[in-house]
């Protein structure tokens, strides 16, 4: 099944290390198999990152944009991991941040990014910033 | 199963499903074989693939049964000033690209 992007006018995304920019009116794409998809609402850049979930998330997001699953990048991604398990309660508010680790020892890096995300929205409520 | 690993059959097929001691064990001794399928707790399954290289797939096993251990051990603590980070050159091509796109 193909994946579906709307994109809206000027809107970029990264493809398989491509960076693609939509014209100037909304348009759609279909992806026929599976890659390596980033909206520029999801990227985020080095200046932007300021918590322990996001440097967890920056890190993933380079090994998904690359499609690296070991190497300096992973260790990079469990140190940042680490660093944001450690701001929380021991017990089942670590468990989320395991299931990130989880992911990238299965390589699944789609899975671990979407998981990510989500770590930095719960700190953003945690921390009451607007995620 | 003796050694500890049990057949599973949610993927469809008949696949070998071991605890992640034992895939730490025999992917040191080079006896893991592609297909057999690792349990990393809370559900959470990771299939060693053809194209998995022993050594990173091991690494990436040992890097989360350390953090699992990090978990369960260490203490919460305050964020003690910024977070280390690396940018790769490659990483920050794309995304020097988005910016300039913007």
């Amino acid at each position: 099944m193909p994946l579906k992007l709307s994109l809206k006018p000027g809107e970029s995304f990264v493809v398989n290390g491509a960076v693609v920019r939509n014209g100037d009116r909304r348009g759609v794409l279909l992806l026929e198999n599976r890659a390596r998809v980033l909206r520029e609402k999801d990227i985020l850049q080095p200046e932007e990152v300021d918590t322990p979930a996001k440097a967890a998330y920056f890190a993933v997001m380079q090994m998904y944009l690359l499609g690296q699953n070991s190497g300096p990048l992973h260790v990079q991604a469990q140190d940042a991991l680490e660093a944001l398990l450690k701001t929380l309660p021991k017990g089942a508010a670590r468990d989320p941040v395991l299931a990130v680790s989880a992911a990238l020892a299965a390589g699944n890096l789609y899975g671990a990014l979407s998981k990510c995300r989500k770590l930095v929205q719960a700190e953003a409520v945690r921390t009451g910033e607007a995620a | 199963m003796a050694d500890g690993s049990e057949v599973n059959w949610s993927s469809g097929k008949l696949s070998e499903c071991v605890s992640l001691q034992e895939a730490v064990t025999r992917l040191q001794a080079g006896a893991l074989e592609p297909g057999v399928t690792v349990d990393l707790g809370d559900g959470a399954l990771a299939e060693f693939k053809e194209a998995d290289a022993p050594d990173s797939f091991l690494a990436r096993l040992l890097a989360h049964a350390r953090l699992v251990g990090v978990a369960q051990t260490a203490e919460q603590s305050a964020v003690r000033g910024p977070v280390p980070l690396m940018v790769d050159s490659h990483a920050k091509a794309l995304l020097d690209a988005i910016r300039n796109a913007r």
